[in-house]
């Protein structure tokens, strides 16, 4: 049986799923939070002040705790990530989706499944 | 001379928007404030009558305008027009002056009545309703009260129709204490009803002297999502808009696909450059038979005073020959600001900016600099402008730096003409070709400029993101993209025709004294002040493999560049004729080029000394509002000295080696 995993960041949770999944397809991404706070990453000063910076925009855009992100797998290369919130689409960088945190639904929903 | 004297709007057309600095202190002010792309500008232009620019890209918007309300009989009422922000917590230049424009709001100095329009797009209710809380906040802590009114816009976009019965308005109403007025889009008669609803209600809040914003509304940030939320919890279930993000999914899946996305992204590029040399074929042929018409139409007067002789020729030659040198090109501009136009109407510049981040990073830039570097190859000047929409102080500090590289419509008569010259008028698919080669060398030399400046420049890497919107795509209707390319062109011929004319008939007279009664056409141009002055320039200029004719031309470039164009024109006027009597305009002047002859014999304008010409115009800066606009934007003298001096030092440079290096090969 499979464990719930902890909050990770959005780029980690893209990544994983990319590897399960055909580039064309999507998912849903629950927001715990904003920051720093999932898994810890090896960062330089430099991407730290980044994403302080991008997590102010982040907020403005209303991606608080609880919402949902659609979260496309395609892309160029790692990045961007486009991802819709409130119906609408944005491109986002590694460093940028980084900064949120939370879990993707297809794991709640098989992890809820299996309990069940 | 101060630069912040100088002009930033592009045109001196009666509809283009005017600066702040001349707001009266009498006028009532409304502030049109929202989100990047909510349609403040269309509303503007509505509200107006003027017409600044409207794209379908967040940010394009990034100073004050403002304009006078004409509707309704109104009077006294000045729009301004804001860039776009996302919340009261600026984070780019552009958002400051939003900022800033509604913090002037809350000086007790106030004594004029103002308001301010609250743009929301119905299809963002949610996310925009978060910065609705954060606006009626801060005109809340005003001194004396100002009126908000609530502007909804793009309701055509929503599945299901929307209108004023729905439970939000009454709540949105109560809470933030707004009128709201829906500006649904269906046709004229509609808009006009909507646009006078939107006055009334602006002339009752500017009436009112209180201010009912509820003073129940959150500080807290995710308490101002959450509240959004709530208020647009039934409307999001009846009034979706999966239509459009389906029709919008279906597009991106092609054109930002991983593979497919770049073979899209590199087409078009290909095609916008290429295409303004072949499309505009028939139309440079059409003026170039006008302008060659009027001419010979000049010439067939007969008039035997030698005063009215010479007015004769002054008007043939330095005037319709030098002007109309400039205007055969006016059709690949037109083209040209067409096609970007198109860009940017169909929503399709923000995915190119995404695709393109990552690259750009590598060169110092970013996903937020391509449209900056995109408008460059229109013009620099408004392109200069549009970096303020870069968050990163470094970033945009580069993009200014290498904007004066981007081959803007200014090079372009300068390139078609040498193009030509090199393939042949006949050869319009190699000359084609060539432009396109042309535009992109300028690109590789744009991004490598930046990354040299990026590693020995002095400017400190800060913080920078790019969460960048990616608004739906919309079917650009074919007459806004003519009309705003119209503009665009008619603002290109305002600004540089003045210019091109008071050029053209100074050399002009320095090519026909002192010995204006000289037959000999040659020996009056070599005798000439021009002629003499020539003399001096030949030595830096000879180097390039021109001649003092070439030199002059070159230096008259720094009025404007394409004034090369004319000035070829107007000195190789006065040199013999020598092959090309039955030509007539751009053919004629093309003939004289070919044949012109250098003291030594040879042919001046060669494979070698054409392709240094193109050198020195791509690298060169030559224009004298980039400078300013650089100076003003950067907020530094030594800044733009710096592009001055370097560019035209590497452009001189680069453009004799080239010269040199072909003919150690063997090439003429």
């Amino acid at each position: 049986m499979s464990q719930e995993k902890s909050p990770r960041n959005l780029y980690q949770a893209w990544t994983d799923v990319k590897s399960r999944r055909t580039p064309k397809g999507e998912f849903q991404f629950l927001v715990q939070g904003l920051g720093r706070e999932g898994e810890q990453m090896p960062s330089s000063a430099q991407t730290e002040a980044d994403q302080s910076l991008a997590c102010g925009r982040l907020l403005d855009l209303g991606i608080v705790a609880g919402e949902v992100l659609v979260v496309q797998l395609r892309a160029a290369w790692s990045e961007p990530i486009y991802i819709e919130v409130q119906g609408a689409q944005f491109a986002l960088r590694r460093t940028e989706a980084e900064c949120i945190f939370g879990r993707d639904l297809s794991d709640l929903s098989t992890a809820t499944e299996e309990r069940k | 001379m101060n630069p912040q004297d100088l002009p930033t709007s592009s045109s001196n057309s009666p509809t283009a928007p005017k600066p702040t600095s001349e707001l009266g202190p009498k006028l009532s002010r409304v502030y049109l404030v929202g989100a990047p792309n909510s349609g403040k500008s269309t509303l503007f232009n509505r509200l107006t009558g003027r017409s600044v620019k409207t794209v379908n890209y967040p940010g394009s918007t990034v100073e004050l305008n403002w304009g006078e309300l004409t509707l309704a009989n109104s009077s006294g009422i000045a729009i301004v027009d804001t860039p776009g922000v996302y919340s009261l917590e600026p984070k780019s230049p552009e958002e400051e002056v939003t900022l800033k424009a509604l913090k002037a709001l809350n000086e007790p100095s106030q004594t004029t009545a103002h308001a301010v329009i609250l743009v929301l797009d119905a299809t963002q209710l949610q996310r925009q309703l978060t910065l609705a809380q954060q606006v009626a906040l801060e005109l809340r802590s005003s001194a004396t009260p100002v009126p908000l009114v609530l502007a909804i816009t793009m309701l055509d976009l929503l599945d299901s129709p929307l209108d004023e019965s729905a439970k939000i308005w009454s709540q949105l109403k109560l809470e933030l204490g707004a009128q709201v007025v829906l500006l649904p889009r269906g046709g004229a008669e509609s808009d006009a009803s909507a646009l006078e609803r939107l006055v009334q209600a602006l002339h009752g809040a500017l009436a009112s002297k209180e201010n009912s914003v509820n003073t129940k509304l959150n500080e807290d940030r995710t308490a101002q999502v959450a509240q959004a939320k709530a208020w647009t919890a039934e409307l999001h279930r009846a009034h979706s808009t999966s239509a459009l993000r389906r029709k919008t999914r279906k597009i991106d899946a092609l054109l930002l696909h991983p593979q497919w996305g770049w073979v899209f992204l590199l087409g078009v590029m290909t095609l916008l450059f290429a295409s303004v040399f072949w499309m505009a074929a028939p139309m440079m042929d059409a003026v170039d038979g006008g302008i060659g018409a009027l001419v010979e139409y000049f010439a067939a007067i007969e008039v035997t005073s030698p005063v009215a002789q010479m007015a004769m020729r002054f008007f043939a030659e330095a005037i319709v020959a030098g002007v109309g040198a400039v205007l055969v090109f006016v059709p690949q501009i037109f083209i040209l600001f067409v096609i970007l136009a198109c860009f940017e109407d169909s929503g399709y510049l923000a995915r190119a900016a995404s695709l393109l981040d990552r690259p750009l990073r590598a060169f110092g830039l970013g996903g937020r600099s391509f449209v900056p570097l995109l408008s460059g190859f229109a013009c620099a000047v408004p392109a200069m402008l549009a970096a303020r929409s870069i968050n990163s102080p470094r970033e945009r500090w580069l993009a200014l730096f290498v904007l004066p590289l981007t081959s803007c419509s200014a090079r372009l008569p300068v390139y078609a003409l040498l193009l030509t010259l090199l393939f042949g008028a006949d050869e319009s698919l190699w000359a084609g070709l060539g432009l396109t080669l042309l535009y992109l060398g300028s690109i590789v030399v744009t991004l490598g400029a930046s990354a040299l400046a990026e590693k020995w420049g002095w400017w400190k890497r800060e913080a920078s993101f790019l969460i960048l919107e990616l608004p739906p795509y919309r079917r650009p209707k074919l007459r806004n993209l003519i009309l705003m390319a119209a503009r665009r062109t008619q603002s290109y011929i305002v600004r540089t025709g003045p210019v091109i004319m008071a050029v053209s008939a100074i050399l002009w007279g320095l090519t026909q004294f002192p010995n204006h009664q000289e037959t000999d056409a040659h020996l009056r141009l070599e005798t000439s002040y021009a002629g003499q002055l020539g003399q001096y320039i030949e030595p830096i200029f000879e180097p390039m493999g021109g001649d003092w004719r070439t030199g002059l031309g070159l230096m008259t470039a720094f009025a404007a560049r394409e004034v090369f164009v004319s000035s070829l024109a107007v000195i190789f006027a006065g040199s013999e004729d020598l092959s090309t009597d039955e030509a007539e305009g751009m053919s004629q002047l093309l003939g004289k080029l070919r044949d012109a002859k250098s003291d030594s014999g040879e042919a001046l304008f060669t494979l070698s000394s054409i392709i240094g010409l193109i050198l020195f115009f791509m690298i060169a800066l030559q224009c004298l509002s980039t400078f300013s606009v650089s100076w003003r934007e950067s907020g530094s003298l030594k800044f733009a000295l710096l592009q001055l001096i370097c560019f035209n030092l590497v452009a001189y440079v680069v453009s004799v080696a080239a010269v040199q290096g072909l003919r150690a090969i063997g090439l003429p």
